[in-house]
């Protein structure tokens, strides 16, 4: 009885399938037909557009903006303009299914306009949490203007599972509106996820005011802390000398993680004061922390080099190994 | 009619019983992940095309080391590298690891891309057998060549992810098709949920009749093939229903060694791909669960549909009826080596559900149905069965079989909707239908034979002649 009503669904299938693959080459014809039409770049003439379905109009005007860049981009932007997608699109944006909103909003995204504008913001407030960060990511790609705690609120971040999605909008927002986002790590009772984000993506602003709260915060966080990494990370990123003290005390950290961070951040910002230490740590136990190491001494210049060179003629073990093998990989003499 | 004791047909009964119970015991667990696929299916985001991807996850996304282990492939390693090395993704590293092959695969990949012996400093954190060079060009900053000694494809991967600096490692065959976006789809758990994701798997789809031009997939096609046409059925069985439905379920057993994404440093912690076992992808995903279990910690292992790999089927039953016998003893070895696991509160889902699949489906599943074959009818002839045990049994076998697979067909057309042609998808409901008549039964056979290779302690992989892609 299953199985019979298993094959008399997929019959079916087989059925509706040869309807729309009829209807998929009526739907390549108009696409054929409307082709030359859009990409004239000329004003199209809505008369001969008028046998066309609109979805078609949507789709390959949509195909077609992603494609280029430049003054032909806004062509194509301006008929989409002309041909009414960015309305479609902020329609197919009320529909019940989450998938047509979703493809909805991808479309949305491509747009300039003040309608699709108006349709991303409104989308903020979808029901999905997926959209919503999808809109303020398409929102923060044109330079959209951001109250952050506010969308930090809308958007729930921080209350769920940390994603990497969550320091590419914050580092896209940072981009125009850098004390936004220094206002997340500032704000007293922030948290932690949100703060630690924030700061990962300051760190490619090169925005010195915040290396002492970074400094504090690495100060203060336990060797255990996921954070702690992420905090030497960003000092190095920021590569100023401000972080020393934070930097040093993380190349004695119990946690592998923050000894290599801090090792990599030490290479960055050139603290030549760290060499010693660093020449220490090509006996780690670790050999992410002994790489690291081995990076940041020869970043430093001739100080680190004889640190190197030392442990590679008289070192032994796996601070030997890791000093020659860095000096050939890196083509220097031993 | 003879006349047979009193307890024989008590004996009959019970024995056709327990077949019948375990088959509608595999059936009620499959219809289960078919729910739990349907569901999965439903709920996945809309697929993005590659360019949204990439703006999207361009500038978040972790380095990945593609780990390519080659064993004499001199033919095709240059196409296939030159398609990893054409992959659409921010960042990565192309690691090809020669496994002593006894052809000029190295001699190839030297002379192809001018490559000079090198240094590097490597983890030594995995066991493998020696590494004799490491070799490149700084013209091709993203392809790196170990030359080692021939230790096997677990010992080959291990190397790999030695050497490898990237915290994400995609360990594949070297003779995967992967598309151009797959790095970029496959890596979308770790970008989401970067903390507790630890290994992520995507699909493999067979490549047989497919056009194929530079190492890249131009059209799906469904193959010739009748034998490469019911292993189509089979694969979209178990990725589209078993993987996503135990994806779904946070009891994904396996990831196939042919394309999978592991965070480098898990696999590190759980010693890498063992050596002692053929079935090292599915051991790994247990070690991997076992560890992360034991520590109690929050963790993921992932099936995702969209991002498709392509792989060569066995198109003769000799080398088919080997595949199939090895990865029974490869499963069966993994349970034996974890069994401890099996039913294990400390180990939860995956104790309770995960395992208790394993031993349904891998380690009683063809013994039970292969006795049924051999059982039920001449029991039923002999009259110490009667007629209503004999259909039920068919019908567990037959009918229920048909069910699943078209089942499957249908969650694929409704969903995925990937076969091009109406034509297709009507052959694939034959082939789904009739691979239930002879196949499957001869399946069981080599699954039985894999069994047997497992209580004899067979070790190695057999051999698998390519008859390589076809190309135009």
């Amino acid at each position: 009885m299953l199985s019979c009503a298993a094959l008399a669904v997929m019959v079916a299938l087989v059925v509706i399938r040869l309807w729309t693959n009829w209807r998929r080459s009526r739907y390549l014809e108009a696409r054929r037909r409307l082709v030359p039409l859009l990409l004239g770049g000329a004003e199209p003439d809505l008369a001969v557009l008028h046998s066309i379905p609109d979805h078609v109009v949507t789709d390959l005007s949509l195909e077609l903006i992603q494609l280029v860049r430049g003054a032909e981009r806004d062509a194509f932007m301006a008929n989409a303009g002309r041909l009414g997608v960015p309305g479609r699109l902020a329609k197919r944006m009320r529909s019940w299914s989450q998938r047509e909103r979703a493809i909805a909003l991808q479309g949305l995204a491509q747009l300039d306009d003040p309608v699709s504008r108006a349709a991303l913001w409104r989308a903020l407030d979808d029901r999905n949490n997926d959209i919503r960060l999808a809109a303020a990511q398409a929102l923060a790609e044109k330079g959209e203007q951001f109250d952050a705690q506010d969308l930090v609120r809308r958007l729930g971040l921080g209350s769920r599972q940390p994603s990497r999605t969550m320091v590419g909008l914050l580092r896209r927002i940072a981009e125009t509106q850098p004390d936004e986002i220094k206002g997340l790590v500032l704000h007293p009772d922030q948290n932690l996820e949100v703060r630690v984000s924030a700061i990962e993506a300051l760190s490619n602003t090169g925005d010195y005011s915040l290396v002492p709260v970074i400094r504090s915060l690495a100060l203060e966080a336990t060797d255990e802390s996921e954070e702690l990494p992420r905090y030497l990370h960003a000092l190095g990123k920021l590569g100023h000398p401000g972080g020393r003290e934070a930097i040093i005390a993380g190349l004695s950290s119990g946690s592998m993680a923050a000894r290599a961070a801090a090792a990599r951040a030490a290479g960055r910002i050139a603290l030549i004061d760290s060499a010693e230490r660093l020449g220490d740590l090509l006996n780690d136990q670790e050999w992410w922390v002994r790489f690291r190491a081995a990076e940041a001494l020869i970043e430093l210049g001739e100080a680190g080099l004889s640190q190197l060179r030392t442990a590679a003629v008289q070192g032994y073990g796996p601070a030997r190994d890791a000093a020659v093998t860095m000096l050939a990989e890196r083509g220097l003499q031993p | 009619m003879i006349d047979f004791p009193p307890w024989t047909y008590q004996a009959a009964e019970i024995v056709t019983g327990f077949v019948i119970a375990t088959g509608l015991i595999q059936i009620l667990v499959y219809i289960v992940q078919l729910a739990f696929a349907g569901y999965a299916l439903h709920r996945r985001p809309p697929l993005p095309s590659t360019t949204v991807l990439w703006d999207r996850y361009a500038e978040v996304a972790p380095p990945i080391g593609v780990i390519a282990p080659a064993y004499n492939e001199e033919l095709t390693i240059i196409e296939s590298v030159e398609a990893l090395l054409a992959l659409h993704y921010p960042e990565f590293e192309v690691i090809v690891i020669n496994d002593g092959s006894k052809d000029g695969t190295l001699r190839r990949l030297v002379d192809h891309y001018s490559l000079v012996p090198v240094q590097r400093y490597h983890e030594l954190a995995l066991q493998n057998r020696p590494i004799r060079g490491l070799y490149a060009n700084p013209a091709y900053p993203r392809l790196l060549v170990i030359d080692k000694e021939n230790g096997g494809k677990a010992d080959a991967m291990n190397a790999g992810i030695n050497v490898a600096r990237a915290p994400l490692v995609c360990v594949i065959d070297a003779d995967t098709l992967l598309e151009p976006d797959a790095l970029l789809r496959v890596v979308r758990p770790f970008i989401e949920d970067p903390l507790r994701t630890v290994a992520v798997g995507g699909t493999i789809r067979i490549a047989n009749g497919c056009r194929i031009e530079s190492g890249r997939v131009i059209e799906a096609r469904l193959p010739r093939n009748i034998l490469a046409l019911f292993q189509v059925v089979e694969y979209l069985r178990a990725f589209l229903m078993a993987r996503l439905g135990l994806s779904q379920m946070q009891t994904l057993m396996i990831i196939s060694g042919a394309f999978g994404l592991f965070r480098r440093s898990s696999v590190l912690d759980v010693g890498g791909f063992s050596h002692n076992t053929v079935g090292e992808d599915m051991e790994l995903v247990v070690k991997l669960h076992r560890f992360m279990r034991d520590r109690k910690r929050d963790y993921r292992i992932t099936y995702i549909p969209e991002p498709v790999s392509w792989t060569e089927a066995p198109e003769s039953l000799s080398i088919l009826a080997n595949q199939r016998a090895r990865w029974q003893r490869g499963s069966l070895e993994t349970y034996r080596k974890h069994r401890d696991m099996f039913l294990n509160p400390k180990y939860g889902r995956i104790g309770f559900l995960g395992f208790a699949q394993v031993w349904l489906v891998d380690v009683m599943g063809p013994i039970v149905e292969i006795a049924g074959y051999v059982l039920v009818p001449p029991l039923w002839l002999l009259g110490l069965i009667s007629f209503d045990h004999f259909l039920a049994f068919l019908a567990v076998v037959f009918t229920f079989g048909v069910f699943i697979s078209v089942a499957t067909l249908v969650l694929e057309e409704v969903q995925l909707r990937r076969l091009k042609h109406a034509r297709d998808l009507a052959m694939l409901t034959v082939a789904a239908v009739i691979e239930n008549f002879g196949y499957r039964q001869l399946n069981n056979l080599w699954r039985v034979r894999g069994w047997w290779q497992f209580a004899r302690k067979k070790q190695g992989w057999g051999t698998m002649v390519r008859k390589g892609f076809q190309r135009p």
